[in-house]
């Protein structure tokens, strides 16, 4: 079963933004279906127009309106988890703080179990969220990671309303022509702290979640106004040069579809 | 009368999934600060370590004065050990991810 493409789910986000600042109106009646790679945006889009009157137009289906209420008005961490998801998970300020969530997640996901294994599982969100309080200089940051059994495949989502990839590259002193190029970078080690073995986080698990001998996945990365899709097949990869505005992105999305059940995979075929 | 050595189990202080970079370096600031001239850690019941958090605690532990040992070290964790000391020494160069003839698509 193949998986499908993350970004038409990041483009759902863009286009309901973009609603928002014609018509003041946050539009979700012909929305039928949400993902993580949509809604994390999306509430981070949500909490930094508190304040401005935006009007809500939930989906018309009242289950995924639901769905969408519990996610985006009430993200508490004190919730009872319910079965196959996780709510947004706010990651607290200070990171030494985390490490509940990322338990709660692991639990959530059955420790891993057919998403690579519980090494692979930890070793994905322990990293990319380390990212986040390392790099982002977040003031809202969220990870998700919702299991869809019968579409085969498992989301994972981070986001991040900070600094974006390459903003924190360019503030330790790196140029670059584009935001695609810095993201590009970072995926193959590059890293706004000098320090070696610094650089790894986000390049090992694009080459864990996506590699042949890894789980297979895809990976969708936005920062600012660049972005990739990443995967095994060639002509599902794609490189994205987004304009200021409809697209772009104030901090950092990382998405990966994992397929499900994955076989168990050893992180340190990616570590060296 | 202070102990010369003090053992702890990191899974039960911490976590058993080891996740963050920052985590590893409250935890070797609080191994510092413990009056004992030997600390043990223990890593019964430790699960999962990220490379972050194992590069933190190799750094840091390098650097204060005080002897650790480690005991009850699963051969994954071993491992991960190994992979952050062995970059440190070598800078091992990874693997690329290539991006050559992708299409950029401008939007």
């Amino acid at each position: 079963m193949s998986i499908p493409s993350m970004w038409p789910e990041y483009r759902k986000f863009a286009n309901l933004r973009a609603g928002t600042r014609t018509t003041g109106q946050l539009d979700m009646s012909d929305v039928d279906w949400v993902y993580p790679t949509t809604l994390l945006p999306l509430t981070g889009f949500l909490m930094a127009s508190k304040g401005s009157e935006l009007r809500y137009r939930p989906p018309s289906d009242d289950d995924v309106a639901d769905y969408i209420r519990l996610m985006i008005e009430n993200p508490s961490r004190d919730r009872p988890p319910r079965k196959s998801y996780i709510p947004n998970n706010f990651l607290p300020r200070n990171q030494a703080d985390a490490g509940s969530i990322l338990n709660r997640i692991m639990k959530l996901q059955n420790e891993g179990r057919g998403i690579g294994g519980q090494s692979a599982l930890a070793y994905l969100i322990g990293e990319l969220t380390t990212n986040i309080y390392e790099h982002s200089e977040f003031k809202n940051a969220m990870v998700m990671a919702q299991r869809y059994e019968k579409k085969g495949f498992v989301e994972i989502t981070f986001y991040d309303d900070g600094i974006t990839i390459p903003g924190s590259l360019r503030k330790a002193g790196f140029n670059y022509p584009t935001d695609l190029d810095a993201i590009k970078d970072a995926a193959n080690g590059k890293s706004s702290k000098e320090a070696l073995e610094r650089g790894y986080g986000l390049g090992t698990n694009v080459r864990m979640c996506t590699d042949i001998d890894g789980l297979g996945g895809k990976v969708l990365v936005v920062s600012g106004r660049g972005a990739f899709e990443y995967c095994l097949q060639k002509s599902e990869q794609c490189l994205y040069s987004l304009g200021e505005g409809f697209y772009s992105l104030d901090g950092t999305l990382i998405s990966t579809r994992i397929p499900y059940p994955s076989k168990e995979v050893s992180v340190y075929d990616f570590t060296e | 009368m202070i102990s010369r050595s003090k053992t702890i189990n990191v899974a039960s202080m911490l976590s058993a999934n080891l996740a963050l970079r920052d985590t590893a370096a409250k935890f070797v600031l609080y191994v510092e600060g413990l009056p004992n001239s030997e600390v043990i850690v223990d890593f019964n019941g430790v699960r999962t370590i990220t490379r972050s958090f194992a590069h933190e605690y190799c750094t840091r532990k390098r650097d204060i004065h005080k002897r650790i040992r480690e005991k009850n070290v699963s051969p994954d964790v071993a491992k991960m050990f190994a992979v952050v000391t062995v970059a440190r020494a070598r800078h091992v160069s990874h693997s690329r991810i290539d991006f050559d003839g992708i299409p950029v698509i401008n939007l």
